[in-house]
């Protein structure tokens, strides 16, 4: 299924207050995408495809915030400042999501950082003027976050992003 | 009523094995652990290891006591559970059998993914023995097992580089001696993952051009296991003990790793509270500059303190993911199980560029400590790597076990 059909079925819930998107998008053999981290808005129906998730948005004060979860318990969010591009991404769950799709373009600043010399497997971090990452393994479980400091909404004390 | 005798004798039973018989009173050697430099492959691609806890343990063909291997540098890793030895640093000596999926008939292949890369390789059976203890049939990763060949998309996809070479891993092995029975769980009965890798992999035609692979469920029996859960004896934790080295570093360190948690006089809690883990992720909550982290974890698979604090800077140039303060900063922090015990603890955070310029050829750096960086409202983890456990023991209470009248799976100091 491509990603035109996927919006298909897109459904809007428009409400006084907030408005809900919901996406049940549930395709099992979705091409890999390789999009979310900096990509824009509209781009995010696909990464939840790949990641075989349903999308929900949350509108927030100054951004707002898709979250992809699955079947298998991982979470997805994606924070989407107001020009549509994703300026953060977090997730979660018992296993790592395809790390291709949740840090797009920036995918290739991780593998660089993971064949760095290091110590241990536990932990990885990426700290640098364009790119903040942090990877964390868990007993049985994985999180992590990743954030683009050059497209958090101007004004933002990004510290208080959850 | 039929089942009250069996169940005492069953107790009578467990109680002379303890060590109150005559057979078994002695002692039971503990297993030496050190932290050195690490593996001859590692310090031939031209890296040292830090703050890496080691082990030598040997693995035997099923049922032999002659096709054995001792196996250096294994990592002693409480972060997680499971053996899993490079198969570059295994001589053909010894000869595993193939896990096979009960379904297909094909062997079961893993794919295990860390922070930092995965590992492709066979799930095998070996015996193992451990400071000379014999545990037969230990289900395990032979990592980069030619007869599981190259690892399909489907593992080495979005998990970052290969680490299934005794220089990448900076190993020869894990061996995960962690809070859980086995590396996945009841999870990987049930549930193939779909937003990343799954765990398990059966192959067709593994080791050839045409291989193709799908991931699968796999029984618990079948997984690869933590293998001092399976010891006939003091199978319910460890304790691990090690020597405080002075600041700045150390050259290397030498500890115990004892089996077994209350089981015998070699392996009292003493004066230390059992802290329960959460039962699924094997988290803590730490409490540290007023914050909560609520995913945070006891690892001596770490190398550091790892938390999140903005307000210590952190290392540029060659201690890169660490921080580098000044002067070293004393700190302290409180850590509480899923019962709300808890304890505190103090701990120094040095300038991690000074540890490695002065302590060039040291391997045990108490003081280490990184950041988590990124926004600091989402930092949900503290990671309480090897520098905590110098200068203590650590007891690890396994899941379905119990010390006492706890219960685990749950962490002790």
């Amino acid at each position: 299924m491509d990603r035109e059909t996927s919006c298909k079925n897109v459904t809007w819930h428009r409400g006084g207050r907030a408005f809900q998107l919901l996406l049940s998008v549930l395709v099992l053999h979705a091409p890999v995408a390789r999009a979310a981290l900096g990509a824009a808005r509209e781009d995010l129906a696909r990464d939840a495809a790949a990641l075989r998730s349903s999308l929900t948005v949350t509108p927030g004060s100054g951004y707002e915030v898709q979250e992809m979860a699955s079947a298998d318990g991982t979470t997805v969010r994606a924070y989407v400042e107001p020009g549509g591009k994703v300026f953060a991404v977090t997730w979660s769950g018992r296993v790592q999501p395809d790390l291709r799709v949740v840090l797009g373009e920036h995918y290739a600043r991780f593998l660089e950082a993971a064949r760095a010399p290091h110590h241990g497997h536990h932990v990885l971090s990426v700290a640098t003027p364009d790119l903040v990452l942090s990877v964390v393994q868990l007993p049985r479980g994985f999180s992590g976050r990743a954030h683009l400091p050059s497209l958090v909404p101007p004004g933002m004390a990004v510290d208080t992003l959850r | 009523m039929r089942r009250l005798p069996s169940t005492i004798l069953a107790l009578l039973v467990a109680a002379c094995s303890g060590g109150s018989d005559g057979q078994s009173a002695q002692t039971p050697l503990p297993l030496t652990v050190t932290v050195d430099r690490g593996p001859e492959a590692l310090a031939a691609s031209g890296t040292a290891a830090a703050n890496i806890l080691y082990a030598t343990i040997t693995v035997c063909t099923p049922g032999s006591t002659t096709q054995c291997q001792d196996v250096d540098h294994v990592q002693v890793d409480t972060g997680s559970s499971g053996l899993r030895l490079v198969n570059e640093a295994l001589s053909g000596m010894v000869t595993p059998s193939p896990v096979l999926d009960p379904a297909s008939g094909l062997p079961i292949s893993a794919c295990a993914v860390f922070a930092d890369g995965y590992t492709w390789g066979s799930v095998v059976k070996a015996d193992v023995v451990i400071a000379g203890r014999r545990i037969p049939g230990v289900v395990l990763e032979s990592i980069g097992d030619p007869a599981a060949g190259t690892a399909p998309d489907s593992c080495s996809g979005g998990n970052g580089p290969n680490e299934g070479t005794v220089a990448a891993l900076g190993a020869n092995g894990i061996l995960g001696v962690g809070l859980f029975l086995q590396d996945c769980g009841p999870f990987c009965t049930t549930e193939v993952p779909v937003t990343g890798s799954a765990p398990y992999e059966v192959c067709s035609g593994a080791g050839t051009a045409g291989a193709s692979c799908s991931p699968t469920t796999v029984a618990l029996a079948q997984q690869v296991s933590n293998p001092l859960a399976l010891l006939p004896a003091d199978n319910n934790g460890l304790q691990l003990q090690l020597p405080l080295p002075t600041s700045p570093g150390a050259v290397s360190v030498a500890g115990t790793l004892v089996f077994g948690l209350e089981t015998g006089d070699q392996n009292r809690l003493g004066s230390a509270t059992l802290l329960p883990t959460d039962p699924g992720i094997g988290t803590l909550t730490t409490t540290y500059g007023g914050r909560s982290f609520d995913q945070s974890v006891i690892d001596s698979g770490s190398s550091a303190y790892f938390f999140q604090d903005s307000s210590i800077a952190a290392c540029d140039g060659p201690g890169s993911g660490f921080y580098c303060p000044t002067t070293a900063i004393p700190a302290s922090a409180m850590i509480a199980g899923g019962n709300g015990a808890q304890s505190a603890v103090s701990f120094t955070i040095a300038n991690a560029e000074s540890l490695f310029r002065d302590g060039a050829s040291d391997s045990a750096f108490p003081d280490l400590a990184g950041p988590f960086p990124g926004p600091a409202a989402s930092a949900r983890t503290f990671d309480w790597g090897l520098p905590f456990h110098f200068g203590r023991t650590v007891s690890v209470l396994f899941e379905q076990r119990t010390a006492g009248n706890v219960a685990g799976p749950a962490i002790g100091f």
